[in-house]
């Protein structure tokens, strides 16, 4: 019964509790807005440091190709130097200085010749006829080799003011079965000798071994990670390219025309669909050019390294914060989820203990939600409580109105005279009845006129003393005035009934047993009282008259007085109601406390209506 | 929760743990093939007649062996054009085609660093031969050896050759002025089987008590046509001075011999020629008195003992039965050939196998 | 919504773990591994192979990929050209560039291998294939031919009644077959005979075969060692006053022809074979399934004083190392 009330209550005050709540919890909104911002951060930052790394990367890589080259510039004009010197030493110290016949000169020039073995092929003086004066190493000359007819020998004979480097070529001048084409690079220049007494001009040729540019070229190609290095001369032909041979066979193509007109710096340009960057470098005296190529891409495995290592690393990083957020975010909205669910649980019907923990904002929150649940609850007791005294109350009303031991008796009165053939007497007793008890129906009404309760006492008592045999006697003492005012029903005849019962009931004729109604105004009061001089009460009795303790011993049934006083409160309020004295064995003087509210239709139905509102409001 | 939360970390941590130890393993095993064993042969250069004929009769032994052990052998021959950058080439090449056993001449004796690692690290051994390295190097690995001639002991044989010859022949002196004007004609400055040779020769000529009159040393390359040339130069600078020529080599000694022919010199005015290899050419003409003695290097028993100890590598056999010198070192003795006869005795001896 | 928020999480968070150990590791492996082609030529030390190599490797550095070269010996014969297949294959090698072994079995060992393959110098054709080979090479009976033309032009277009000896190597019948067929031809339409054929064999050599026979008036060799030896023989004057003319791809051969020991050389550009093999293999692998088919290789036949122009120069320049 309980319970049920309890679900009612909760059903009328949590509506929305069956419906699941849309949209996103607290915790999931906490994470998303984090996660977001952390996979914001973290790309932007990758994005960021992969840009500037591979800026950086490139500029080191040029670097990097710069330094080499510079290293690589100065090991060829080193290479180139000394061809120069051994040019000139021969060509000063001994060809100037001796005569060809002299067999020191072969001496010095085979001396020389061991100490440069390593880069030189071979040192050869020719006349300028194209004949082989000398030559170091000493080997049989080919047959026909055509002395005048080669490069170097021309460009020497035309330009005798200068040294001349060749393009790379194949040896064409000794007999030489063990190495019959062997690469290398010509420096020839024209010299004045002397054989016997007569001054001439010839070609001194120092041949370098291509070897040696080769080593150190093929060297810095090695590992170039996608670069490569290239040398020129000032016409863009090639001496050294990695692709050398694909080149000359046309499969390959290369820049080298357009690098070659260049002064050292760095070039953009493309080359077989492939954007690059071109360093060059220029080589004293020959005008060589030392060409570095940087392919747009070549710091493409670096990087695609890099992105990987980017990618991992944001990887972890974004695993690590969206754990770190999980926990945070738990952290922050376990508590309102917690408060949440003991919240649930208890709409579900257990008892409420509401979680108070977690930030002081939610403790405070669950505190308050605690005290409003026990408010709620003690409310909720408060209520059922008035509506069973209100049941009570209305039984009680309802019982009183009609008491039925009364009703037996005064039928039975009625059936007595019937018998007796006191037809008279029954006839009036039998209308007194009537009006008794069309009074205490009233139509259902709560309120009537004074009036009215005056006659219903008088209806009342007029039936009392037929019984009671004139045992006691009754008066009114009515203020004319007062009968046009309101009341509830029925408030008069239960403590008349009590009156008669406890008061003056069992006393004699003799004994002058008296009842007194009397009415006045006091003020905006009206004071109903009803009189007795009959047995009175002790005071303990008074006390517990109008106590509603059912353990207390009272007098018979006892809602009475209790009743009346109660319903009177319940309509007028709380300062009005029952008021007893009483004096043992002197008599009891009960007083009603009305309000003094004329009567009327629209008041009495006003009245009724607050009084109903009242009670539902409770 | 806890519980789950250590449950991911640990499953997350195994995922990582795998993945990169899958990254770390992906190197190869060596597949060894037991039914076929692979030979690679490095020479320094393309063309030695010395060197060719040493690989030709190691040729011959391994196709021997591939009867008399039921193996198939496969024999690749490369060379490294005179540079230790393209025999390291060739050698990494060889073996990333899949080698058992290397046997390398090496271009430099002082830089055999990258063959000995590669060799190492994919666990070949690596038999060194002719040109002889460092000791250290050789013992950086177990299974590193060397097989050769004491070129030391070949000198010194020359020399001997050169002083029994001059002290029993009166008319060695032709100038009677008590003492031997001499030439060498030296393979290559700075390397070493060329100084050990030079050296000990004239060594033992002075130690026998020949006095020596040095009238020139020349580098020839170890090449006849180089010796031939500058031969003919001294000829004309001290025409018929010369009394004896000392040649690392038969190649050179060959030379000087042909320029000799061309000089228009008389016979008699020729000087004591030697060399030192054994050669077909350098035997040839010791029989026919043109080389008055070589010093026979045993390329045949070099090339077997190399065959040998391969197969034994190959096969993990112990190696008790090979006379190493310090563990690692086969060096086989040299024999003096100074006559028809010796050449008889070396004909029977090593080509009649 | 408890249950469901934790399941999503770590549902997220292993993607994540999945991701971020892939990138891991790719970080250390490389992310194009090359793609492995190994090359089965008899003999691979021999330095007539120099200009094909150079050619071969050019053409793998250019297209990103691994080359093998197999070590092998003189002689190669089918058995050990199939283990050496398998063997690479073992390795991961994606293709085979071969020269075809002579023997008996040769198709049937090359059908057993799912990988691409192209061959160089000949194609063998008998057992009866299943499937044709690509073949990148030199047209064996246009050398013939070619060398037919240079007998022809040393002799002014006039070979009646002459006779002509030819050498050969007998490891390699089928392609010997095909340049005597093309030399034949090429030599009785000018009126002239082929008067014997010796084929020499490796160990033996053939100089002394041929000093036994005589009676001709040139001798036409069609490989590269046997006409090194022919060169040295006629150098030493050997050959009984015969002019020796030959098929070879060395430098010993050039100096030959340069140093008048032999009168005419016919070779063909070893070097472009190598390297069209090597691209043609690589753009198949790279998916262009149509890459791998027959190309013919360029033959040149060299005049003495033709010897060091430039055209020339370029190609003496693949021979050395």
């Amino acid at each position: 019964m309980k319970d049920y009330f309890f679900r009612r209550i909760k059903k009328r005050f949590f509506p929305y509790r069956m419906k699941q709540v849309p949209g996103f919890g607290i915790q999931a909104m906490i994470m998303m807005a984090m996660t977001a911002i952390t996979i914001v951060i973290t790309v932007t930052l990758g994005l960021l440091l992969f840009n500037s790394y591979s800026k950086s990367l490139m500029k080191l890589t040029l670097q990097d190709t710069d330094s080499l080259m510079d290293r690589t510039v100065d090991n060829l004009q080193g290479e180139l130097l000394d061809m120069r010197n051994i040019s000139n030493t021969v060509n000063y110290n001994l060809i100037q200085a001796l005569d060809v016949k002299n067999p020191q000169l072969t001496q010095q020039l085979g001396l020389l010749y061991e100490s440069a073995r390593d880069s030189v092929v071979s040192i050869a003086l020719y006349s300028n006829t194209g004949s082989l004066i000398m030559s170091e190493p000493s080997l049989n000359q080919k047959e026909d080799p055509n002395v005048t007819r080669q490069p170097w020998f021309m460009d020497a004979a035309s330009e005798i003011e200068n040294m001349h480097f060749s393009m790379p070529h194949i040896q064409n001048l000794f007999q030489n079965a063990s190495d019959p084409y062997h690469w290398v690079i010509s420096l020839s220049r024209s010299v004045d000798l002397t054989d016997g007494d007569a001054p001439s001009t010839g070609v001194l040729l120092v041949d370098m071994d291509y070897g040696r540019i080769k080593e150190i070229m093929e060297q810095i190609n090695d590992n170039a990670d996608g670069k490569y290095y290239y040398l020129c001369n000032n016409r863009g032909q090639l001496i050294y390219h990695p692709c050398m041979d694909q080149i000359k066979r046309g499969l390959l193509k290369e820049n080298s025309l357009y690098m070659s007109s260049k002064v050292d710096g760095s070039y953009r340009d493309v080359l077989h669909s492939m954007k690059r960057y071109s360093r060059v470098k220029t080589i004293s005296y020959t005008g060589w050019k030392l060409v570095g190529v940087v392919p747009d891409n070549v710091i493409r495995s670096s990087m695609k390294r890099f992105r990987y290592f980017i990618l991992t690393a944001g990887g972890l990083l974004i695993m690590m914060l969206l754990l770190v957020n999980r926990m945070i975010a738990r952290r922050i909205s376990l508590p309102i989820l917690t408060l949440n669910e003991s919240i649930r649980a208890y709409e579900a019907g257990e008892t409420p203990n509401i979680y108070a923990g977690g930030s002081a904002e939610i403790r405070y929150l669950g505190r308050s939600v605690q005290k409003s649940y026990e408010e709620i609850d003690h409310l909720m007791k408060q209520i059922v409580e008035e509506q069973n005294q209100r049941r009570k109350s209305e039984m009680a009303a309802l019982q009183s109105q009609i008491n039925p031991h009364f009703l037996y008796n005064t039928l039975d009165s009625i059936t007595w005279m019937v018998e007796g053939g006191k037809n008279d007497e029954a006839v009036r007793m039998i209308s007194q009845l009537a009006r008794l008890l069309r009074i205490s129906l009233s139509k259902g009404h709560t309120i009537i006129s004074i009036d009215d309760e005056i006659r219903h006492c008088e209806s009342y008592m007029s039936i009392q003393s037929i019984r009671y045999k004139n045992r006691f006697r009754f008066r009114c003492e009515i203020d004319r005035e007062i009968r046009k005012y309101s009341t509830v029903k029925l408030v008069l005849q239960p403590l008349l009934e009590n009156a008669i019962y406890y008061g003056v009931g069992d006393m004699d004729e003799d004994d002058g047993g008296e009842i007194v109604v009397r009415g006045r105004m006091q003020g905006d009061e009206i004071c109903l009282t009803v009189e007795d001089n009959g047995n009175g009460m002790t005071g303990e009795e008074l006390d517990n008259l109008l106590s509603e303790d059912e353990k207390v011993p009272k007098h018979g049934s006892g809602v009475g007085v209790i009743n009346v006083h109660n319903r009177i409160r319940l309509l007028f309020g709380q300062r009005y109601g029952i008021t007893a004295e009483s004096e043992p064995d002197e008599g009891t003087t009960i007083t009603v406390h009305l309000p003094a509210i004329l009567y009327s239709e629209e008041k009495r139905r006003e009245m009724e209506r607050q009084m109903k509102r009242k009670g539902e409001r409770l | 929760m806890k519980k789950l939360y250590k449950r991911i970390s640990i499953m997350m941590l195994a995922v990582f743990v795998f993945t990169f130890l899958a990254a770390g393993c992906s190197g190869e095993e060596e597949v060894h093939n037991k039914k076929t064993l692979r030979v690679g042969v490095v020479k320094y250069i393309e063309q030695d007649d010395y060197i060719n004929a040493l690989t030709d009769c190691l040729r011959g032994d391994f196709e021997k062996m591939e009867k008399s052990y039921g193996l198939h052998i496969v024999v690749t021959v490369k060379n490294g054009a005179g540079k230790q950058a393209i025999q390291d080439k060739v050698v990494e090449e060889m073996i990333d085609a899949g080698c058992d056993i290397l046997c390398v001449d090496l271009v430099d004796r002082t830089a055999p660093t990258k063959i000995i690692n590669m060799a190492r690290k994919n666990n070949i051994p690596v038999i060194f031969f002719n040109r002889e390295l460092v000791r250290e190097d050789l013992m950086q690995w177990e299974k590193l050896y060397y097989v050769g001639g004491d070129a030391a002991a070949s000198g010194i044989m020359q020399g001997e050759l050169a002083a029994g010859d001059i002290q029993s022949d009166a008319k060695a002196d032709r100038n009677r002025d008590g003492r031997i004007q001499y030439v060498v004609l030296e393979g290559e400055t700075g390397h070493q089987d060329a100084i050990l040779r030079t050296d000990e020769a004239v060594g033992t000529l002075t130690a026998k008590g020949v006095k020596l009159d040095k009238i020139r040393y020349e580098i020839a390359d170890w090449s006849k046509d180089q010796a031939r040339n500058k031969m003919s130069q001294l000829i004309r600078q001290h025409h018929a001075q010369i009394e004896l020529v000392l040649a690392n080599n038969d190649a050179m000694a060959l030379g000087a011999r042909e320029a000799y022919e061309q000089s228009g010199l008389e016979k008699k005015d020729y000087p004591k020629i030697y060399g030192i290899d054994g050669l077909k050419d350098g035997l040839k003409a010791v029989a026919s008195g043109e080389l008055q003695g070589t010093v026979y290097n045993d390329k045949e028993g070099q090339a077997q003992q190399m065959a040998l100890l391969s197969m034994a590598l190959y096969r993990n056999e112990t190696l008790k039965n090979f006379s190493f010198h310090d563990r690692k070192y086969l060096l086989l003795p040299y024999q003096k050939v100074d006559g028809e006869e010796a050449v008889k005795r070396v004909h029977l001896k090593n080509f009649s196998k | 919504m408890e249950k469901p928020s934790r399941a999503i999480f770590i549902t997220v968070e292993l993607i994540l773990a999945i991701f971020t150990a892939t990138m891991a590791v790719k970080i250390s492996t490389d992310e194009i591994p090359q793609r492995k082609v190994a090359v089965i030529v008899e003999d691979s030390g021999n330095s007539k192979w120099d200009s094909y190599v150079k050619g071969l490797k050019d053409a793998a550095k250019a297209n990103n990929l691994h080359l093998v070269i197999c070590n092998t010996d003189k002689g190669l014969n089918p058995e050990e050209e199939k283990e050496l297949m398998e063997e690479q294959e073992s390795k991961g090698v994606s293709g085979f560039i071969l020269q075809q072994a002579q023997g008996s079995g040769g198709q049937v060992i090359l059908d057993s291998f799912h990988e691409p393959i192209l061959l160089n110098f000949c194609r063998l054709t008998d057992p009866p294939m299943k499937k044709t080979y690509p073949l990148i090479a030199p047209d064996n009976e246009k050398l013939g031919e070619k060398l037919g033309e240079c007998i022809v032009e040393g002799y002014n277009g006039k070979l009646e009644g002459r006779r002509v000896g030819v050498v050969c190597a007998a490891s390699s019948p089928k392609v010997m077959m095909q340049r005597q067929k093309g030399l034949q031809r090429v030599l009785e339409k000018a009126g002239g005979k082929i008067a014997w054929t010796l084929y020499r064999e490796d160990d033996t050599g053939i100089s002394d075969a041929v000093r036994s026979r005589s009676g001709v008036s040139a001798i036409a060799v069609l490989d590269t060692e046997s006409l090194e030896e022919m060169a040295d023989a006629a150098a030493a004057h050997d050959v009984h006053g015969a002019v020796v003319y030959g098929i070879g791809a060395s430098i010993k051969t050039v100096y030959s022809l340069e140093n008048e020991s032999i009168a005419g050389l016919v070779t063909a550009d070893l070097y472009d074979m190598g390297y069209r093999s090597v691209t043609a293999m690589a753009q198949y692998l790279s998916g262009s399934k149509k890459a791998l088919k027959d190309q013919s290789i360029e033959i040149i036949s060299p005049k003495k004083n033709e010897l060091f122009s430039e055209k020339y120069q370029t190609f003496l320049a693949t021979m050395e190392r």
